[in-house]
């Protein structure tokens, strides 16, 4: 049950929305822009509501392809990370090289898995998986990296090996840096999975958008944009959710901002 | 000592890895169309060094305009969120709905508007960067301490006033280290946007060596697109040191 308070905010929330989307309406119909440029928001919601089943089956091929891409990627980079963090040799030698890679854009890779690959799915599932990975994979390892140095010091004095400090110590304290990374990862394979379908896809919601983009069917492409904007802020709440239920430890008595 | 231990032990590993590519590609008889070796990828490297020079150039003056507006936007709106604490609880459910927006959809809305090239690139670049920016700003504008605050208003010093003499610099290790995370968004907006919607600029080369099938060429752009990445986070790292090296005194990462 939500507080006074919360319901106060829910209301500020949603009158923001309502107050961008009649000022969109106003703009376009009183400057008389045309719907080539920019549709009225009226509009675009009708032509939403009518299409309403043929956008969604785009949406949910470009969610399937993300969230797949995001389960892979979140797998190899915890994975990866609890190795990084467990082996001084494996961190030096590779830590460096990953900073190297974490710093490029992994977008630029789409057409490199296209050619590997097919067309549709597959690049656009590996697509989403690079670009989630990395940001798991860096986080994973710093939150592994960044103990409490007394903490580690009490675990040793009651005679911890090195591996039961890694089980029950390392691991539990690295999740809340694996949260923090996956809300950002969970967007990035949208932004992957959407960018691969735009370079090589005949379906999906990268490839609609484009399309619209290019014939000027402006209706179209807001549909489809405030459809996935939507699902991407849903996965965003939903990955917040985990993050605040799960490491619920992390921000006791910690203001979150 | 230990940090050319450290340093060896990546020039190693790189060398390792390379040579074990080169290996793989040469014994398998890879071909060059599927995957080009290190080798292959240096000699296309020289023999196009023009062209890709200049591609390489626009790209970075795409990044470098995105990053500056990106940084002036993030500035100027963290400050005013953080004085006019309203306007922080109005805007705070929008900007989570426009940070969680994929920016890849919005290039063709973009594009649309403003039309191939550089527009598209710069806007993307700064939709990207402008976040970071914005939640260290806001994040180091917070984190002040309360003593501070009490003795200034002791003094008193208006809000604006702390706002100028403590706010800010406290924010800047903050902003510095956001720097590092901007940059290189700032790269990956412009790319997206010349992959999709440009007839010039590294993205725009790695698309169009990929639809003729010139693997070479596409990992040479490939190469520089890393190249810009890692100066651009070296800047960063760099200027972070630089600047704001009183905020990490003291501290062994």
């Amino acid at each position: 049950m939500p507080s006074g308070n919360q319901l106060g905010r829910i209301f500020l929330a949603l009158s923001i929305f309502v107050f961008v989307a009649i000022l969109w309406e106003i703009v376009a119909r009183e400057l008389k822009i045309p719907t080539p440029i920019l549709p009225p928001i009226s509009s675009v919601l009708q032509y939403l509501i009518h299409f309403f089943p043929t956008i969604i089956s785009d949406v949910f091929i470009t969610l399937y392809r993300s969230l797949l891409g995001l389960a892979l990627g979140t797998v190899l980079g915890l994975f990866l990370g609890f190795v990084l963090g467990y082996s001084s040799y494996f961190y030096k030698s590779f830590y460096p090289l990953l900073i190297a890679f974490y710093s490029i854009p992994k977008q630029a890779l789409v057409p490199l898995i296209v050619l590997w690959t097919t067309f549709g799915t597959t690049p656009a599932i590996l697509t989403a998986l690079i670009t989630s990975f990395f940001p798991i994979l860096v986080n994973t390892t710093t939150g592994i990296l960044t103990l409490d140095p007394d903490l580690v010091a009490l675990a040793k004095i009651y005679g911890a090996t090195k591996w039961r400090l890694f089980v029950k110590i390392s691991i539990p304290y690295s999740m809340p840096y694996f949260f923090a990374a996956l809300r950002v990862a969970g967007v990035g394979a949208i932004v992957g999975a959407t960018l691969s379908e735009m370079i090589a896809a005949q379906n999906g919601v990268g490839h609609k958008v484009l399309m619209a983009s290019v014939k000027f069917q402006t209706l179209e492409l807001f549909s489809y944009v405030l459809l996935i904007g939507l699902a991407s802020v849903f996965l965003y709440w939903l990955l917040t959710a985990c993050d605040k239920y799960i490491v619920w430890w992390a921000y006791r008595g910690q203001e979150r901002l | 000592m230990k940090r050319l231990l450290d340093t060896l032990y990546v020039l190693i590993t790189v060398a390792v890895v390379l040579a074990s590519w080169e290996a793989i590609v040469r014994l398998a008889h890879i071909h060059r169309q599927i995957l080009p070796g290190p080798t292959v990828i240096a000699q296309t490297l020289w023999s196009v060094r023009a062209p890709l020079l200049r591609h390489s150039l626009v790209t970075m003056m795409r990044t470098a305009i995105g990053f500056a507006l990106g940084i002036a936007f993030g500035v100027v709106l963290g400050v005013a969120l953080v004085y006019w604490s309203w306007l922080n609880e109005a805007l705070q459910p929008l900007l989570t709905a426009l940070y969680c927006l994929p920016k890849s959809v919005v290039v063709p809305i973009f594009l649309l508007w403003t039309g191939l090239g550089t527009p598209p690139a710069v806007l993307t670049a700064i939709s990207l960067a402008f976040f970071p920016i914005l939640t260290n700003v806001i994040a180091g504008l917070l984190s002040i301490h309360s003593d501070f605050i009490d003795v200034l208003r002791l003094s008193g010093a208006r809000k604006g006033q702390i706002l100028w003499k403590v706010g800010i610099p406290n924010s800047l290790p903050y902003l510095f280290a956001a720097f590092k995370t901007a940059g290189p968004s700032a790269l990956v907006g412009v790319t997206i946007s010349e992959m999709i919607a440009a007839s010039n600029g590294l993205g725009y080369v790695i698309v169009l060596s990929g639809s003729v099938f010139n693997v070479p060429l596409m990992f040479a752009s490939i190469v520089c697109l890393m190249l810009i990445g890692i100066v651009l986070y070296g800047l960063a790292a760099f200027f972070e040191r630089k600047y704001a090296h009183w905020a990490f005194r003291g501290t062994t990462i």
